[in-house]
């Protein structure tokens, strides 16, 4: 073990390699930063810079990259509510009203902070774990994903509790929009219409930007008074400077479960970022003793899918390096990046040459400290931009959101989509239905449909009725799924109960 | 207000639509399989009554003079709607959606930048108009030419050739 730290150490510290880190490190957190430019694209656009690397010194490259570009993506989440990527979707619940309330600052510290614990905890855990979690992770079959992600599911309840109903109905809305396209286990086009635009399913990132920058952009449209972006207190000076040693220890529990979730949902295929950081919010939000300052700008909204996105990035690489099996888009950027060089992936790697894990390790351990201190001054330049007045900044924000949304697939159709979506996400927020409940409809859809119908297909059984109870039978799935329903229950039984109380009182 | 239970309404409708139409588009399932039309179904079979719980809830909490009174000031607010900034706000965003690849990038984030500048406030036309430039070279610069990302530059060709010509003048990296 000591042979394989100080052969990653030395890797990471070599002078050259130390310095290509910290670019790593500049580019990952700002193209993270960037609306429409995910964690993989990110990957992907870091891989011209290692054509002239071995593949040691590349992979080593490219997971800084990852890591700060996971990171990055909060940042915009905080400041304009624009996810830079979908992992940080859940990060703007918290973060954006800490904005608007002038608490920027704090709220990015305490992103970083968390982010970087979540990130360099995944990172030990990789190197101790790595082969024995890998075991456990394929052992889950579709039914356990779907559990998994049905988990994620289970926060629309609790969303906004005064408004369960609502909420409900803009999570499924969300789901039946994952429904448009090709059906994903049969290939035939299902709710398209007759239309070929529909054929390929409606586009999350451009979803997802309408509903939330340019809805922001049109609400801030209709207040002719203000325009200052949110956030720009005159009295305060805006830094992101990092929140207290108080304030820190009262989410350490937070950081420690999230970073634990965030690891294991990351080493599962096909899970990863996105999922992590929903499901450690719902969890947290469940768990907490006030789970009605979720959403209202509070540091645990924040301190939650951070280190959660962040721990779930060295669990993807769990699986990539022990069994050369992507957990997710970026790890098969990241595998295709290695295959380039030469190099077998699969269950020898690690045996013949453990300098591959050795080297992801010390890079993620010291990117994930570098990347606090770059993110700071990242995140000042995205504070400045803050003080641009709003007639400037309103615009620029849908500009950015419109290129995100084009370079999706080079097409004009995504922009029409994300104007769309921008429109109807106004009409959302006017008849109080809930955006984020949407999304999260829209992002696990896909997810928890062909896993629940992989698990029928493998469940055996000579009626639905007989393979659902074997799918349930399943002792995980059994668990996940009984947490879930309690999970979903809680809230509107709590509800009820608290009518019935006042009615008695 | 009466725009809640339209679109609450629209909403119900269209899922019964859709309940009906993926059950008759999509091939029969196997007894014992999950099919492509049951999933949608079963989101269906939790979305309508959601839907009809909303609407009863909506009727519940609102007096009938005052849905009556929403309704029939709901034309009038239409009206309001289409003389007010959020309007133009939404025209701009849809025209530039729709202009953007024929047009390119560069002149609808241009032209973009000025025309919902000037809704929001700005009146100072060479202020308006220098950041509007510069905002646009900034963008085309850090997303086309350092981050390598694809931004369209027209389909008519004048404006394309226009579009080549002012990159030319702004050096690769």
């Amino acid at each position: 073990m000591i042979d394989l730290l100080t052969s990653g150490l030395a890797v990471v510290f070599a002078p050259k390699m130390f310095i290509l880190i910290i670019f790593a490190v500049f580019l990952g957190t700002l193209f993270g930063a960037l609306p429409g430019v995910s964690a993989t694209m990110a990957v992907t656009l870091g891989i011209p810079f290692t054509y002239k690397m071995d593949a040691v010194n590349a992979i080593a490259f490219l997971v800084a990259i990852y890591c700060a570009s996971i990171t990055g993506g909060g940042m915009t989440a905080i400041l304009f509510k624009i996810p830079g990527v979908p992992s940080s979707a859940p990060t703007t619940y918290d973060g954006y009203p800490m904005a608007q309330r002038g608490e920027a600052g704090k709220a990015l510290g305490m992103q970083l902070l968390c982010s970087a614990i979540g990130g360099i905890f995944a990172a030990i855990c990789m190197l101790l774990l790595s082969p024995q979690l890998t075991q456990a992770a394929l052992s889950f079959g579709p039914s356990e994903l779907f559990a998994i992600s049905f988990m994620g599911l289970s926060i629309l309840t609790s969303l906004e509790t005064d408004n369960i109903c609502r909420t409900l109905i803009s999570g499924l809305i969300g789901l039946m929009l994952a429904c448009v396209g090709l059906d994903p286990l049969l290939g035939v086009p299902r709710l398209t219409f007759g239309t070929r635009l529909l054929t390929s399913g409606i586009e999350m990132i451009p979803v997802m930007i309408g509903f939330f920058a340019v809805t922001e952009v049109l609400k801030q449209t209709n207040k002719p008074s203000k325009l200052q972006a949110v956030g720009d207190s005159k009295n305060e000076q805006m830094t992101a400077k990092m929140p207290t040693l108080k304030e820190v220890l009262s989410v350490k529990w937070i950081i420690a479960r999230c970073s634990v979730l965030g690891t294991v949902i990351g080493i599962l295929p096909g899970a990863g970022a996105t999922i992590a950081s929903f499901l450690c919010y719902s969890t947290e939000q469940k768990l907490s003793k006030t789970p009605e300052k979720f959403g209202t700008g509070c540091l645990e909204g924040i301190a939650a899918p951070e280190t959660g996105n962040n721990a779930a990035t060295g669990g993807a690489m769990v699986p990539l390096l022990s069994l050369g099996i992507p957990g997710g888009n970026a790890a098969a950027i990241m595998m295709s990046a290695l295959v380039l060089k030469g190099v077998t992936m699969g269950p020898l790697l690690l045996i013949n040459q453990p300098q591959f894990l050795s080297a992801t390790f010390a890079s993620m351990f010291v990117s994930n400290i570098i990347m606090v201190f770059a993110a700071i001054v990242i995140a000042k330049i995205f504070v400045q931009i803050l003080k641009i007045p709003y007639s400037v900044l309103g615009p620029t924000i849908i500009m950015m959101a419109t290129i995100g949304a084009y370079a999706t697939k080079n097409t004009s159709v995504d922009v029409i989509l994300m104007a769309i979506s921008g429109l109807i996400g106004f009409i959302f927020v006017t008849c109080k239905f809930n955006s984020s409940a949407m999304i999260l409809g829209l992002v696990l859809g896909i997810i928890c449909e062909s896993n629940l119908r992989r698990a029928y297909t493998i469940a055996d059984g000579a009626t639905l009725m007989e393979a659902t109870v074997n799918i349930v039978t399943r002792p995980m799935t059994g668990i996940i799924l009984l947490i879930c329903l309690v999970v979903l229950l809680n809230p509107v039984i709590k509800q009820m109960l608290d009518k019935k109380k006042q009615g008695t009182a | 207000m009466a725009l809640e239970l339209i679109i609450n309404l629209l909403l119900l409708a269209t899922s019964l639509f859709c309940y009906w139409y993926v059950g008759v588009t999509m091939p029969s399932s196997a007894v014992n399989e999950l099919g492509a039309e049951q999933w949608p179904q079963a989101l269906l079979i939790v979305l309508i009554p959601a839907l009809c719980w909303n609407i009863y809830k909506y009727f519940k909490k609102n007096k009938k003079e005052d849905i009556t009174a929403a309704f029939k000031d709901f034309i009038p607010s239409i009206g309001r709607l289409v003389k007010s900034k959020l309007f133009a706000g939404m025209v701009l965003v849809v025209i530039m959606a729709l202009m953007y690849e024929p047009i390119g990038f560069m002149l609808t984030c241009l032209l973009f930048l000025i025309a919902y500048g000037y809704l929001l406030g700005q009146r100072k036309w060479p202020a308006l108009i220098g950041t509007s430039i510069i905002i646009t070279i900034v963008l085309y610069i850090g997303f086309a030419v350092l981050l390598g990302v694809m931004l369209p530059r027209g389909q008519v060709s004048f404006l394309r050739n226009l579009a080549l010509f002012i990159e030319s003048l702004i050096p690769r990296f």
